[in-house]
């Protein structure tokens, strides 16, 4: 095609128009199941972390800044016949391996962590990215030797307080060669637990 | 028969991975596991077909000093269209690639094709040469994420072929990746050495 200034102008206006279209009626198409699809996400990752309870739960979350913080976690408050019975937490840390780690946390009725999902993390395959599975793990180990049975300290379900990792002085093992993961993924938790507590103070 | 032989030259001939080396960054990023390099491969498949098709189509409309904007423009429009196809119906597949969906409009296969092949040719041609392409990439980000997956992890496609603890790290982080990849390279070369 012979090229001068209105050709050029012309073709990139028709090619950017065309896809511009077809880009909308795609996005047309997609905004709803994308919708849908985000809501159900959420929905079982709640599902996953609280303990049953009886009626729904509210949809709207409770937006909490911790102290020290800027950016807000949000608060997922429970009820069971219509009195608080624990709370849903999405908190965050930005101490990952790889930045940003979100993570889901339960609480249930007496405060303690009924359970968590790890929701975002970009963590080292094989190695951080073990944190959903390693923080719920409550495997009992024989000692043949000794005939003992030992708990591992991996479990953060149902506790009721500030954590830190074994190496640091602390209550939970972290994960084996994935320190700063651990540390991080604790953080988040700590966080999630600060501002359940606020929660639960404003509505005793 | 000279579009199976397209297709067939994109698989073997020219692999996109083993021969022209090109698209490293997902080949090493995403093929920590099977799954998610057959998934990698045929998503770009996808996006190389479509792009390969309208740039063929469009070939006469475009002056040749707007050419690169003009094939990106279409990329880019093509790998948004996937991504939102994907977070609406394949949601996990969607976070498990993550950041490499929206790389792929940088991906040099898509721009190298439309440019050395797309832009010359007919439109069944493009397309049948987006195809073998494509299936030429599919196949090796699935063969690396095989070989790394049960060199690391022990497993294939999730099923287990040998315990965990013998498994070496090393071959799950990108390290691994650029050992398997030279030995699959090396391999190719001598094979197709042989065949030549």
């Amino acid at each position: 095609m012979k090229s001068n200034m209105l050709t050029m102008v012309a073709s990139l206006t028709l090619i950017a128009g065309g896809m511009g279209a077809l880009l909308g009626v795609v996005h047309d198409a997609t905004a709803e199941p994308i919708a849908k699809a985000q809501e159900l996400a959420k929905a079982q990752a709640l599902e996953a972390v609280l303990p049953p309870m009886d009626n729904g739960m509210t949809k709207d979350p409770i937006e909490i800044t911790v102290e020290g913080d800027t950016r807000p976690v949000q608060l997922y408050p429970a009820f069971d016949n219509g009195n608080p019975c624990g709370a849903a937490v999405e908190t965050w840390t930005m101490d990952g391996f790889s930045g940003e780690i979100t993570v889901m946390v339960g609480f249930n009725a007496n405060g303690e962590i009924s359970g968590f999902k790890v929701l975002q993390s970009a963590e080292t395959p094989g190695l951080g990215a073990k944190a959903d599975e390693w923080f719920r793990s409550e495997v009992v180990n024989d000692e043949p030797s000794t005939g003992a049975t030992a708990k591992n300290k991996r479990s953060i379900i149902g506790t009721k307080d500030e954590l830190k990792v074994s190496k640091d002085g602390g209550q939970i093992d972290g994960i084996t060669a994935a320190t700063i993961t651990s540390r991080a993924f604790l953080d988040a938790v700590n966080r999630a637990r600060r501002a359940y507590n606020q929660y639960s103070m404003i509505n005793d | 028969m000279k579009y199976l032989e397209i297709i067939f030259n994109g698989i073997w001939r020219s692999n996109p991975t083993f021969v022209l080396v090109l698209g490293m960054c997902p080949t090493l990023g995403t093929t920590s596991s099977a799954i998610t390099g057959l998934s990698m491969g045929l998503a770009t498949m996808f996006v190389l077909m479509c792009s390969n098709t309208s740039i063929s189509a469009i070939k006469s409309l475009v002056p040749s000093q707007v050419r690169i904007p003009a094939y990106i423009i279409v990329i880019a429009s093509f790998v948004t269209m996937l991504q939102m196809v994907m977070q609406a119906w394949l949601p996990s597949l969607n976070d498990a690639l993550g950041i490499f969906i929206p790389l792929i409009v940088v991906n040099c296969i898509l721009l190298g094709r439309a440019e050395m092949f797309a832009s010359k040719n007919s439109v069944p041609a493009s397309l049948c040469d987006g195809l073998g392409i494509g299936l030429g990439f599919t196949f090796a980000l699935t063969l690396l994420g095989c070989l790394r997956e049960a060199l690391g992890a022990g497993t294939i496609f999730g099923a287990r072929i040998y315990p965990e603890e013998y498994g070496s790290l090393l071959f799950i982080l990108a390290p691994g990746a650029f050992i398997v990849l030279g030995f699959l390279i090396a391999a190719f070369n001598k094979i197709r050495g042989c065949e030549e």
